[in-house]
């Protein structure tokens, strides 16, 4: 076998037998003696759990006596272990770049019945590590300060939620919101499930809970800066430090900060969207306007008046799935939380006004919240009626509101009459939750929502931005808290770092072959690669701060001038050239 | 190239004919539905050799090409679903990339079959493995790739 090696290195290949996960498969003893063979290795040695405290201890000892220039460990996953196997390796001195993990575990040892057939691939994947480890560089990461403040975008309950808990814990926050008055869409209902009390029953203890206190311990902590009525136009910058710019009332504001949070919520589905439901009509209301005039009756007494004559109604039917889970004219995502407050709203009626018929027309009640069980039976047990069916169509006829719909249990069509019809709209994703995706690189689903990330990965993976309540999709108000102290707890972990660092796997330039081109700025989603004049050339240049590495640019360079570091084209062909030689031996 | 080409497809070498198959898979997602059909033990044949790439979006022509000229009978490129991809579109564009190298395929004489792409979520571990049954059931069909290892 020939290998494209420029100068000799010296590597140290580490096999684990995994306490026979991997030997029961795979012939060790002819590993070994194939692996002495390939080229640069000095060093064979077998371990029983390199993952193991045991296991790194003898690796860093190992490679601490033997200087190696590259570590092959053909064991497990790198996906499970390897910054722990690694982190043996780095502990004996060796750059962590200088790691390859040769995975003999899942994807050779654990798929292949035939001993002999595992033996063989594994000679395979470990030829391909160890021709790769010969061409592996030592890279720095590239350290980045964390600037010591948050935006948060936002101010409804998560937003104030995560700006208060950042603030507490000791860090600027500028709190940004649209409109000219915190609170958001919470602060608008008059009862929440499960306590079918004041809208915002999550956030404070019921006893206590009166709705300024909350926004005014927001406005009132020294560590938030309120800017109302702004909206942040421009983001720039990466991960630990971007500069912001806000429209204020006071003209444009210039921030930077370490970490983003987006609370930028969803918006509720306009009604008059579809046709068929006459949202047109007064006495046709969506479930947001019911709730105005429950709150209005709160605070000025009074009664639940229709909106068409001041009657109070004898007859109300809630229609659920308004623009949601409908491919065709609305949304084809469920909005979690209609189910749950239609049925508060049809009992707050009931309790006060018992002769009035309430109805609600559903598809399947979705509740998928500890207690819906309970509030539903309530509900049951009030006598609220429940209809199974989708109700066709909504109109006037003499005056009155009709319904047209459909008894499934019953197997019954229906046209009833109705004194008010309350739709029950759903959250859809908010148009500028979009732009401010976009602006960030931030991936949306299918529905528009911002797309949830892996919990699984670290607050520097998500480059300090962070989302949190209704802009990742619908959600309930508590839960939309949780999601804002996650996000917030996240937000603190790389805050209180204070600095941190950037892989060193990005892309870089061989600023001769450059011809300035544009492609890989082209090809760059994260506005990491662009092009620059030097030495009155254009050429590409990098920022290792926003390069991600996933490579897309190199790809993309006809003149092979931009490649990506521990990925390079010398790092990868010797790797596919050795796996597929192998084979030809055996063959021949 | 021909005399090999003759002696590749002649005798009884046709009936052994084990294939030998690259696949270049993403590491977020389709890398760890190879994992996950590792700890489930979803079988499939061992001439699959995976190699890893952060993102699909990294994966040159170049590197298709060479595993061919190499020896490989099939190149199999893996990513994350396609509006999935972890970094936004890297799998879009190596759609794109696929396309036009099995046109090169097709022109060559290879056959554009010997190539293919396939998105995956982490969780499509089963899917993982019959893709790459399916796949070198395909490959054996074909035969042979006729540049054969050259080098
Ligand atoms: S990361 Fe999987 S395709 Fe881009």
């Amino acid at each position: 076998m020939v290998l494209d090696q420029k100068k000799e290195k010296k590597v140290g290949l580490f096999i684990c037998s995994c306490y026979d996960n991997i030997t029961d498969k795979i012939d060790f003893d002819e590993i070994i003696k194939f692996a002495e063979a390939l080229p640069g290795v000095e060093v064979v040695k077998k371990h029983d759990s390199l993952c193991s405290v045991s296991g790194q201890k003898f690796l860093s000892e190992e490679c601490e006596k033997e200087n190696f220039d590259a570590v092959v460990v053909a064991a497990c996953t790198p996906k499970i272990y390897e910054s722990t196997i690694g982190g043996g390796v780095v502990e004996g001195g060796l750059n962590k770049y200088q790691y390859e993990q040769a995975n003999i575990r899942e994807q050779c040892a654990w798929i292949h019945e035939d001993k002999n057939e595992a033996t063989q691939k594994a000679k395979r994947i470990i030829a391909g590590s160890v021709a790769r480890a010969n061409t592996l560089e030592a890279l720095e990461d590239t350290k980045v300060d964390i600037i010591p403040s948050t935006l948060v975008i936002g101010g409804g309950v998560a937003g104030m939620q995560a700006a208060l808990d950042i603030a507490n814990a000791g860090y600027q926050v500028y709190l940004v919101e649209k409109t000219e008055k915190l609170g958001g869409r919470a602060y608008e209902l008059s009862m929440t499930f499960p306590t079918h009390n004041c809208g915002i029953c999550c956030i404070q203890s019921c006893k206590s809970c009166v709705l300024t206190p909350k926004i005014e311990d927001v406005n009132q902590h020294d560590k938030i800066e309120v800017l109302l009525s702004s909206e942040v136009t421009e983001i720039t910058g990466g991960l630990g430090n971007r500069h912001v710019k806000i429209k204020t009332p006071d003209g444009e504001k210039e921030i930077d900060v370490g970490t983003i949070i987006i609370a930028t919520g969803s918006q509720i589905f306009d009604p008059s969207k579809l046709k068929e439901y006459s949202y047109d009509h007064k006495n046709v209301i969506s479930t947001i306007e019911l709730e105005r005039m429950i709150m209005a009756q709160r605070d000025k007494g009074g009664k639940l008046h229709r909106p068409s004559d001041g009657k109070i109604p004898k007859t109300v039917n809630f229609i659920q799935c308004v623009g949601s889970r409908d491919a065709n004219k609305g949304n084809p995502h469920c909005s979690l939380v209609c189910c749950t407050y239609a049925i508060g709203q049809a009992m707050e009626i009931k309790k006060r006004y018992p002769g009035t018929e309430v109805y609600i027309h559903y598809m399947d009640l979705r509740g998928p919240y500890r207690g819906f069980e309970e509030f539903y039976e309530e509900a049951k047990a009030a006598g609220v009626n429940f209809v199974r069916g989708r109700v066709g169509e909504i109109f006037e006829k003499e005056g009155k509101v009709i319904l047209r719909c459909e008894d499934v249990d019953a197997g019954t069509p229906l046209e009833i009459e109705s004194d008010l019809v309350v739709l029950s709209v759903g959250q859809e994703a908010r148009d500028a939750t979009t732009k401010l995706a976009e602006t960030l690189h931030l991936p949306l689903d299918i529905d528009g929502f911002i797309k949830y990330m892996n919990p699984m990965l670290t607050p520097e993976e998500r480059r300090g931005i962070f989302i949190a309540g209704c802009a990742q999709g619908p959600k309930g108000i508590r839960y939309s808290i949780e999601d804002a102290r996650l996000s917030a707890s996240n937000a603190i972990k790389l805050l209180q770092k204070g600095s941190t660092y950037i892989g060193g796997g990005v892309a870089v330039v061989d600023e001769e072959m450059c011809v300035g081109c544009g492609k890989c700025a082209e090809n760059c989603e994260f506005n990491a690669a662009v092009i620059v004049v030097k030495d009155g050339r254009k050429v590409s240049h990098v920022d290792p701060i926003l390069c991600q590495g996933d490579g897309k640019c190199s790809a993309g360079c006809c003149n092979k001038a931009i490649s990506i570091r521990h990925f390079k084209r010398e790092q990868i062909l010797p790797m596919i050239k050795a796996i597929l030689e192998y084979k030809m031996e055996v063959e021949g | 190239m021909i005399l090999m080409l003759l002696r590749r497809l002649g005798g009884g070498r046709l009936t052994e004919f084990e294939p030998k198959i690259i696949a270049f898979s993403c590491n977020w997602c389709s890398y760890t539905s190879a994992d996950l059909a590792g700890i489930n033990r979803y079988k499939y044949p061992s001439c699959v050799n995976i190699i890893r790439f952060m993102c699909s979006g990294r994966i040159e022509p170049e590197f298709i090409m060479k595993a061919f000229e190499y020896g490989a009978d099939g190149v199999m490129v893996t990513g994350c679903k396609l509006d999935d991809c972890h970094y936004i579109s890297g799998n879009l564009r190596a759609k794109e990339r696929i396309e036009t190298t099995q046109q090169i395929l097709d022109m060559l004489g290879l056959g554009s079959g010997r190539l293919r792409g396939e998105w995956l979520s982490a969780s499509e571990a089963e899917k993982f493995a019959q893709t790459m049954n399916e796949f070198v059931e395909q490959i054996k069909a074909l035969g042979p790739n006729p540049l054969g290892s050259s080098k």
